[in-house]
């Protein structure tokens, strides 16, 4: 990747989906980047599109027009192939329902991208446990994800959207699945390791008050998308 | 691997399902391996006791039915100083000790044998080999041979052949340098060659002369000028004609045999799919997820198919050793079928070779490979989205419905139009119905949601709210219960179809024997099959059969192998009275006309096989070597006969004696007078036989119920078989549906958390398993008979040449619904009881 300041370009960006007969407009020629470092939440109401849009970032789809660029390199016009391979070298993913391979252990579940990248070497367990102690979850290191609560199961994913040090981090509701008080401390775990890890972050969320961890908010609303400044406290 | 990981796991997690997988492709592959073995034991054991019996012969000079005259022998060696060559005289014998078990018997001239054959002793063992010549009756074998019936040098074995009993005396042993020629030996007795021809009532004549013809530029000439020497009705033919005849004469029975244990392999196949089907529905979010974090649609392909095939060679390997298993107890059933309808043939062992067990495996994982592809291509195409979005999997289904349905029925017309082209082929036969297997398994699912909608308004009135729901329930998880359903339907067609077919060949068999036999008594010398090589009845047993009263009509029949230049022929020289003939079924022409044609003019009606397989019909000519040279005979008329699926030439008796000198008969029709009863004139045939002469006396019933015994044993194999596919079908079921249950555990956690009690669930649970199930079975049932037509109308045609009339016997519908709908209740019965004992929040976390 060449060293460019700007991780995430979108250039006129829409999406459109069939519907049967009718076609339901999602958005409409976004335009938006994300610089190296920043922490960019995106708001907005269910089914504003919020998912849809970072779907194509991720390129786990493609859009109706428009462009995606990911640290200089084009999305829109790879193969599948290309595009899931970008992705899995320089996107980390957190989801609101986790995600973890239920057949896999917490450890090898953390290990899972490393491998995937080609990235793993003796010391990659010894890194592993290390990134577990940091989030107090290295006695379950031999545990299948059943055996964890929701909180901890997060925990899990975002260590292993990180661990295997990604351009870019998406996450999508990532506390839209727990309680109140849990949904708090993976916040705030996630904002910590964020930061320390200077990692280009990517939240989608319908709270306003996640925003207010953000370096620049912005919104989808009726297909276009608005950027807010982060000190003004009523987001739409 | 961790990625590996990821995906075995799942396996060991479920291991009731793969367990069933491993069990179905099992069962497939031991059914084909078994079928392969015993044929290729006996296709060897054949080939190897005629290799050995050939030795270094190159060519033989074989005679009309009766024989070769002695002459020519003497002729060959004298008047054309042919010293390569070599008399020999082969028939059959039964050991009184051991009933039911056929000894070769071969005389030979002991000082000719050293040029052909290397397993006689040699000349300073301690056999006195000029006791073979000068003391009659006595004879040589392999030490393993005579081990067997418990006797050594100087002991006496007690022979039966034909109508007279024979000791023999045992020598000295066969000196064999291979172990194979050994095996080859077995069941086969050398004397010499005065003493067979005594024994055989072959005195005077010959079977064959044996040549060795050095293969150069004279050879040609060499054979003419030999020829030359010949009389009318000889021939010198290559040394393999024979075997190569004999191994056709089998070749469509085992390759029906071949292709009706690929059907049960198929519905392995169909396991497989079913299995891995399920495996990725119930994976989807995983393989979601793995898309994701960047795992590519090859490394999924790859995983997937990698798992099918650790399911498949397991169930591959123990496929081969149950196939082991199996073989040793097809092997005899299918030698006894071989010695029923065509020759004699004495297996004792299993040959299993290096190119059986690499078959086995090479099918077994290449058929689960093949089952294994499209589920694996589907994984493939999971979509990273499916970790996102819920609901789109079935509405993937649904839209894709009608194109599958409507590729189904492409497959099927396809097939059709592929069956209806007039051709010999079998494989392509076998080919085209795997087509329409295959078409009707992709609009299975269609179908099963149209049936369940017309059922909806029943089960809304008749099954209560959870019989509502359960309808409902299967509808809407098409992508669970199409592919359990289509699986089902294939099973259970096959046993349908196979069913049908056996049955309707036994009942045109049945009426057609009703209509054909038409005597009230039968008798004939004894012998092992009811084709030619029978020894003949004596003339003085015909005179006192034909003084006996209340006789109105007694016709005299010999059974004859004829070399044409078909190759070896079946031919029947009959007396066949006027009211008998005209209950043959010709398939043409007026069978008054025909009998006419066939008394007064040069011509013989031949059976529908013998016409199939020769390209013949009537009016046309038949070239037969004659005692008079050849001749041209005129087909009269072609009949309807199940005899024989090489077919015969029938040729009146007049007719026959005309052109050949032999004039024997081997068996008897006795039409009786007005009011005499057939018991009392059957034992006063037996009486005139006594001390005489061995036969056989049949009723006209006896007779058919003997024939149908033979017919029942021919499709012995054929109901192993089609057991082994209903077990097979059974584990299939059961596997589809518990799969679809124990999939939706989390859903009927939801449903116990919300109230249902553990009987409401049993209820829920056993009514979907057992509509999926009668839904099943009425939909297979099409299919079966669809498979029957194919099978009767096609490929039994084109193997053997036989038109026959379908019978739809309703119990063998009845019984595979019952088999769907009973393994489909018995399905829903593990899944209910697992989730009536589990805690609904232990089944509602995620995996």
């Amino acid at each position: 990747m060449p060293p460019s300041d700007e991780i995430l370009e979108i250039c006129n960006l829409s999406k459109t989906f069939d519907e049967g007969e009718s076609q339901r407009i999602v958005f409409r020629e976004l335009n938006a980047s994300i610089r190296r470092g920043e922490f960019v939440v995106l708001l907005g109401r269910s089914g504003s599109g919020k998912s849809t849009l970072l779907n194509l970032i991720s390129g786990i789809d493609l859009p109706t027009e428009g462009e995606v660029l990911i640290g200089g390199q084009n999305l829109t016009t790879m193969t599948e192939q290309k595009r899931t391979l970008l992705r899995r070298n320089n996107i980390g993913f957190v989801f609101q329902f986790y995600n973890l391979i239920p057949t896999l252990t917490v450890i090898e579940n953390l290990l899972l991208p490393l491998e995937l990248k080609k990235n793993i070497e003796a010391g990659s367990k010894k890194h592993a446990l290390q990134i577990l102690e940091q989030v107090s979850l290295a006695d379950r290191a031999n545990s299948y994800p059943d055996r964890l609560s929701g909180g901890e199961q997060q925990r899990i994913a975002i260590c292993r959207a990180l661990i295997h040090k990604p351009l870019l981090l998406l996450a999508d509701e990532p506390t839209g699945n727990l309680d109140v008080e849990t949904g708090a401390e993976v916040l705030n775990l996630l904002n910590h390791l964020i930061r320390d890890n200077h990692m280009t972050t990517l939240m989608v969320t319908h709270s306003p008050e996640v925003a207010q961890l953000a370096d620049r908010v912005m919104t989808i609303r009726d297909g276009a998308l608005v950027e807010h400044s982060v000190e003004a406290k009523a987001f739409p | 691997m961790i990625l590996w990981r990821a995906g075995f796991r799942y396996l060991l997690r479920h291991p009731l399902q793969i367990v069933f997988a491993v069990i179905g492709v099992a069962l497939g592959v031991s059914v084909v391996v078994a079928i392969d073995l015993a044929n290729s034991s006996a296709e060897r054991a054949f080939s190897l006791s005629a290799d050995a019996l050939v030795g270094r012969t190159t060519h033989m000079v074989v005679g009309g039915p009766s024989g070769l005259p002695e002459d020519s022998y003497s002729d060959l060696r004298l008047k054309g100083h042919w010293r390569n060559s070599a008399p020999v005289v082969e028939g059959y014998a039964s050991v009184a000790s051991q009933p039911g078990l056929t000894l070769k018997l071969v005389g030979v001239d002991p000082f000719a044998e050293s040029l052909f054959r290397n397993y006689t002793p040699s000349i300073d063992s301690q056999t006195d080999i000029s006791l073979l010549l000068t003391k009659p009756g006595t004879g040589l074998m392999t030490k393993e041979t005579a081990d067997s019936f418990g006797i050594k040098k100087g002991d006496r074995l007690s022979l039966t052949i034909g109508n007279n009993s024979y000791d023999l005396t045992l020598i000295g042993l066969l000196e064999t340098r291979e172990k194979v020629t050994t095996k080859a030996l077995e069941n086969l007795v050398i004397t010499d060659i005065s003493s067979a021809q005594e024994m055989l009532s072959l005195k005077g004549l010959l079977s064959r002369v044996d040549l060795i013809v050095p293969n150069n530029s004279e050879e040609k000439k060499i054979l003419e000028q030999l020829r030359s020497l010949l009389p009318a009705n000889a021939e010198i033919i290559p040394a393999n004609t024979r075997s190569k005849t004999m191994a056709q004469m089998t070749s469509a029975f085992q390759l029906n045999l071949t292709a009706l244990s690929l059907l049960a392999l198929v519905v392995g196949m169909f396991l497989i799919y079913n299995t891995m089907t399920f495996s990725i529905l119930q994976r989807r979010r995983l393989l979601g997820a793995l898309r994701t974090l960047g795992v590519t649609r090859k490394e999924i392909f790859s995983m997937v198919l990698i798992e099918a095939l650790i399911v498949g060679t397991i169930g591959t390997l123990l496929g081969l050793v149950l196939g082991i298993v199996l073989a040793n107890g097809l092997l005899s059933i299918v030698t006894r079928t071989i010695n029923d309808l065509y020759f004699v043939l004495n297996v004792q062992n299993l040959f299993v070779t290096p190119l059986s067990i690499t078959k086995g495996l090479l099918l077994g994982i290449g058929a689960t490979t093949l089952a294994a592809f499209v589920p694996a291509f589907e994984a493939a195409q999971t979509s990273p989205h499916s970790v996102l979005i819920r609901s789109n999997v079935e509405a993937r289904q649904r839209t894709f419905l009608p194109w599958i349905v409507k590729g189904g029925l492409c497959l099927i017309t396809l097939s059709v139009l592929g069956l209806l082209i007039p051709s010999k082929s079998i494989p392509a036969s076998f080919v085209f119905m795997f087509m329409l297997i295959t078409g009707y398994a992709f609009i299975t699912p269609g179908a099963f949601v149209w049936i369940l909608k017309k059922l909806q308004p029943l089960s809304n009135r008749y099954l209560g709210i959870l019989g509502k729901m359960a309808v409902r329930n299967l509808v809407s998880g098409l992508s669970r219960t199409g592919v359990a359903t289509s699986a089902l339907v294939i099973a259970v067609a096959a046993t349908v179809g196979v069913g049908i077919m056996i049955n309707s060949f036994r009942s045109t068999v049945d009426s057609w024997l009703q209509s054909y036999l038409q005597a009230d008594i039968y008798v004939t010398t004894s012998s092992s099959t009811f084709g030619p090589g029978r020894t003949p009845l004596k003339d003085d047993f015909l005179i006192s059969v034909n003084n006996i009263d209340g006789i109105e009509i007694l016709t005299k029949a010999r059974h004859l192998s004829l070399q044409t230049e078909q190759g070896v022929t079946e031919l029947f020289v009959a007396e066949i009275p006027r009211k008998s003939f005209g209950n043959y079924w010709f398939l043409e022409g007026n069978s008054e006309e025909i009998y006419q044609n066939f008394l007064s003019k040069k011509s013989v009606i031949v059976s529908e096989p013998y016409a199939f397989h020769n390209n013949l019909e009537k009016g046309d000519s038949l070239l037969l070597r004659t005692d008079q040279g050849e001749h041209s005979f005129l087909i009269a008329g072609v009949f309807t006969d199940y005899g024989s699926d090489r077919g015969r030439i029938t040729m009146n008796r007049r007719l026959y004696n005309k052109y050949w000198t032999e004039d024997k008969a081997d068996a008897l029709g006795v039409y009786l007078d007005a009011g005499y009863d057939a018991e009392s004139v059957a034992r006063q045939i037996r009486l005139a036989a006594k001390g005489n002469q061995q036969i056989v006396v049949y009723s006209n019933r006896g007779l058919r119920e003997a024939s149908l015994a033979t017919f029942d044993r021919t499709f012995a194999v054929t109901s192993v078989l089609r057991m082994l596919a209903v077990l097979v079908a059974f584990i299939g079921i059961l596997n589809a549906l518990m799969a679809m249950q124990i999939e939706r555990a989390r859903e009927l956690a939801i449903l116990r958390a919300s109230g249902l009690t553990p009987q409401q669930l049993w209820y829920l649970v056993v009514c979907e398993t057992g509509i999926v199930g009668f839904i099943a079975g009425l939909l297979a049932l099409p299919l079966g008979i669809l498979q029957a037509l194919v099978l009767i109308l096609v490929i039994n045609q084109r193997s053997f040449g036989w038109s026959m009339q379908i019978s739809i016997d309703p119990i063998i519908l009845l019984q595979a619904l019952a088999l769907s709908f009973l393994a489909a209740l018995l399905a829903g019965i593990y899944p209910s009881w697992r989730m009536a004992r589990t805690s609904p929040a232990l089944a509602m976390r995620y995996e």
